[in-house]
């Protein structure tokens, strides 16, 4: 069918437009809070434990926020068991 | 064209779509609030790359009650928009 493939296009489009915007959004806050917290005073350089905490920390800001999807998506299931409905 | 809005179908369409996105990406600012602020409270060691035992117990406490918190601050303003209505609806006498 001809709209079926449209309509999956389109879809497709959009997934991956907001999956860029999550990406993005993403980045944006990894590079505030690690600047914030690895970088204390800024220097002309970025020192090696700077860059080895900076690693660190980028490493466990997206396991934070695979953890925290997974916690979300795992208590939203919990709900709509609960109350047999998506509310 | 829809006599209670005054807009055509088309138009209820569009703006549903954009109601739509405009959720959807006020969802996700949540969701980035959420795990920032999880993450802030939580983590405090970058001397490794894996996530200790004691920041994923943090951060698994941390979304349940924030979504706990969350729940409770929309049913209390709920309330607080009844009574406020109630009230409007009783003081023209």
């Amino acid at each position: 069918m001809d709209s079926e493939a449209v309509k999956k296009a389109i879809i497709k489009q959009v997934q991956l437009e907001s999956n860029m915007n999550n990406a993005k959004q993403l980045i944006e806050k990894i590079n505030e809070n690690c600047f914030q917290r690895c970088v204390p005073k800024p220097g002309s350089t970025l020192s090696s434990s700077e860059s080895t905490c900076a690693t660190s920390c980028m490493e466990k800001y997206m396991a934070a926020w695979n953890l925290v999807n997974a916690s979300y998506v795992k208590r939203i299931q919990q709900e709509v068991h609960n109350n047999g409905f998506a509310t | 064209m829809d006599p209670t809005t005054g807009l055509t179908q088309a138009e209820s369409r569009e703006l549903e779509n954009r109601l739509n996105k405009r959720q959807v990406k006020e969802f996700m600012n949540l969701f980035g609030n959420l795990v920032d602020n999880c993450f802030t409270s939580c983590v405090d060691d970058f001397t490794s790359k894996a996530l200790s035992g004691r920041e994923t117990g943090c951060i698994s406490r941390c979304v349940l009650k924030s979504m706990a918190t969350q729940t409770r601050l929309s049913e209390r303003f709920a309330e607080l928009n009844a009574s406020m209505s109630a009230e409007l609806q009783n003081k023209p006498r």
